[in-house]
């Protein structure tokens, strides 16, 4: 097997990874009581779930997001990590959200979540395997990631 | 008089009140816009109705205590805090300027790289300087008497100005409990404190040589200064405005419902506070009630000549995460669910980068020059800023060119000018 050079291998599958991300995001979710998104990799099925129809800006929410393989069967034991922001002001999420608590049932209850301005956000859920020895070439154990975007 | 007559009146006189109520109607058509049920709700969004009357900080147990108030009055105005008797807070933070200097970069004891925010309404703010590089008021407050080029001053000498003071030494016992006994000069020297221009200086070295109790004593001791310091600035809260009075015609528990009648921002003002809302966007960031998001963005200010670039938010937020001054810290009063800013504080990432603190802009016309170095002069300048929207030295700015004509240039700022 020819050699790739590591780096080329990585940035080239970060690209591939964000064309897919770019089309994956295509099918924006209006703001609803659920918003739900397959995985770029079409490993998982992720849900988050909100108390309310609208999100405000500038406070702190709590978000429950199940994960189900697409057999729709719960997945527990996942790591998950949260980024995203909006493109049009090139800017983060203003805060890093945490997974508080697995409450079984392939259900997370995330907090930290905020939103600092109006406008299109995107707002990524990375699932990783609990697994510290096992890889790929995106790192961190990463499986698979499911975008969401959504409108305040 | 005959029924032709009297026919003939009245419609006359209908004639003469509709003619009459036109003309009225072409008055209020120059003088008022009309407003989208979106933009009515953005409007009350902005107004001081949506803001609490009191702050609170679990951080600090004594926030709203009104002895602590009067007791953090009086340390603000004491130059004895500074270690050259001659800088209080009041220096730079000038009730008359709105809590500002109204220069450039803060003068205590040598030039600071940073303008003076003023201080009306900073109780309500999650993080304090212009980078958020503390997450209390209280924490704030002592950051400025020990810097070497604020006010200079030492823990030790503050604690010393304390316990000699009957006046303070009352307040103190009454607020906080017994202080310590510092007649020791040996265990507690006159002026020394961690913070010092070198590692072996006149003031980290004597606090080097204390021993660890008798150091978390002072801490404490200072902390509680900090806390009385921040109860006093609670008190200073924002004043309604023309706009609040404008924005309470939209309000369905309007207190002052003759407001729909009588606007209160002239033409010009009301087409500012349109673009406000619309297409100058700034609302995007300066939002809520007090005008801003309390976050940090990067807006591409230029770097003033003969200064390095002001990294911002970037180079602070693991110093605050290490801080025992920090909200989860052993000086801190509150919970850990109650220190959510801090857990969920981003700590990485290229929009941190020369990124500073969304200001609130209540009170802008009264604190001249702007931004976190004061590199642009006026609030025309400031809005040219944003229309141009300049590449940032490093990191990426988050504003793009805004087209404004130069008549909603100056509608823009006659709008900010009434905030």
């Amino acid at each position: 097997m020819k050699f790739i050079p590591v780096n080329l291998f990585t940035s080239l599958t970060r690209s591939l990874y964000l064309v897919v991300l770019f089309f994956s995001s295509q099918h924006a979710f209006a703001i609803d009581k659920a918003l739900q998104a397959q995985t770029t990799n079409l490993n998982y099925q992720v849900t988050i779930e909100h108390p309310s129809d609208d999100i405000a800006i500038n406070t702190f929410h709590l978000w429950v997001i199940a994960v189900t393989d697409q057999q729709q069967r719960p997945v527990d034991n996942l790591v998950l990590a949260f980024n995203g922001g909006m493109p049009d002001h090139a800017h983060g999420l203003p805060t890093e959200p945490k997974v508080i608590q697995a409450l079984g049932k392939g259900k997370y209850l995330v907090g930290g979540i905020k939103f600092n301005m109006p406008g299109e956000w995107q707002f990524n859920v990375h699932i990783k395997t609990n697994d510290p020895i096992g890889s790929n070439s995106m790192g961190n154990n990463l499986i698979d990631t499911a975008a969401f975007e959504l409108t305040l | 008089m005959s029924l032709q007559y009297k026919i003939l009146i009245a419609m006359l006189l209908v004639l003469f009140l509709a003619g009459y109520s036109q003309r009225e109607s072409g008055i209020t058509s120059k003088t008022k816009l009309t407003w989208s049920s979106s933009e009515q709700s953005i409007i009350q969004s902005l107004s001081l109705d949506n803001l609490p009357t009191e702050t609170t900080d679990p951080s600090n147990k004594v926030h709203n205590n009104s002895l602590a108030a009067a007791f953090g009055e009086q340390l603000f105005n004491d130059v004895r805090l500074s270690g050259s008797n001659t800088i209080s807070c009041a220096t730079c933070h000038q009730s008359s300027l709105h809590f500002t200097d109204g220069k450039t970069v803060a003068e205590g004891i040598a030039l600071a790289s940073r303008n003076t925010p003023s201080l009306i309404g900073i109780a309500h703010n999650n993080w304090f300087f212009w980078d958020g590089r503390k997450d209390s008021l209280w924490s704030q407050a002592l950051g400025p008497i020990e810097h070497t080029g604020e006010m200079g001053g030492s823990r030790l000498k503050v604690a010393h100005l304390i316990s000699q003071s009957e006046e303070y030494t009352k307040f103190y016992n009454q607020i906080f409990g017994e202080l310590p006994d510092l007649t020791d000069k040996q265990r507690f020297p006159e002026h020394a404190g961690p913070v010092g221009p070198a590692r072996q200086d006149a003031v980290v070295s004597p606090w080097k040589k204390m021993n660890t109790s008798d150091q978390k004593h002072i801490n404490q001791l200072f902390v509680n200064i900090g806390k009385s310091l921040a109860a006093y600035m609670g008190t200073l809260q924002y004043s309604p405005n023309r706009f609040d009075q404008f924005a309470q015609q939209f309000s369905r528990q309007s207190n002052y419902p003759d407001a729909l009648n009588q606007p209160k921002l002239n033409l010009e003002e009301q087409k500012g506070l349109k673009l406000f809302m619309g297409k100058a966007q700034c609302t995007n960031c300066h939002n809520g009630p007090r005008l801003s998001n309390d976050s940090f963005h990067n807006i591409g200010l230029p770097t003033p000549t003969n200064t390095q670039f002001d990294w911002g938010r970037a180079t602070v937020v693991q110093r605050l995460l290490h801080s025992p001054y920090n909200c989860l810290g052993e000086y801190s009063d509150a919970e850990r669910n109650q220190c959510e800013e801090l857990i969920y504080a981003r700590k990485t990432g290229d929009d941190l980068i020369g990124a500073f603190k969304t200001p609130s802009l209540r009170g802008i016309s009264k604190t001249a020059p702007y931004m976190h170095s004061g590199q642009v002069e006026d609030l025309a300048a400031v809005i040219e800023h944003y229309v141009q929207a300049p590449a940032s030295e490093k990191g990426h700015s988050s504003i793009q060119p805004i087209d404004l004509s130069d008549d909603e240039k100056k509608q823009l700022e006659a709008f900010l000018l009434i905030l």
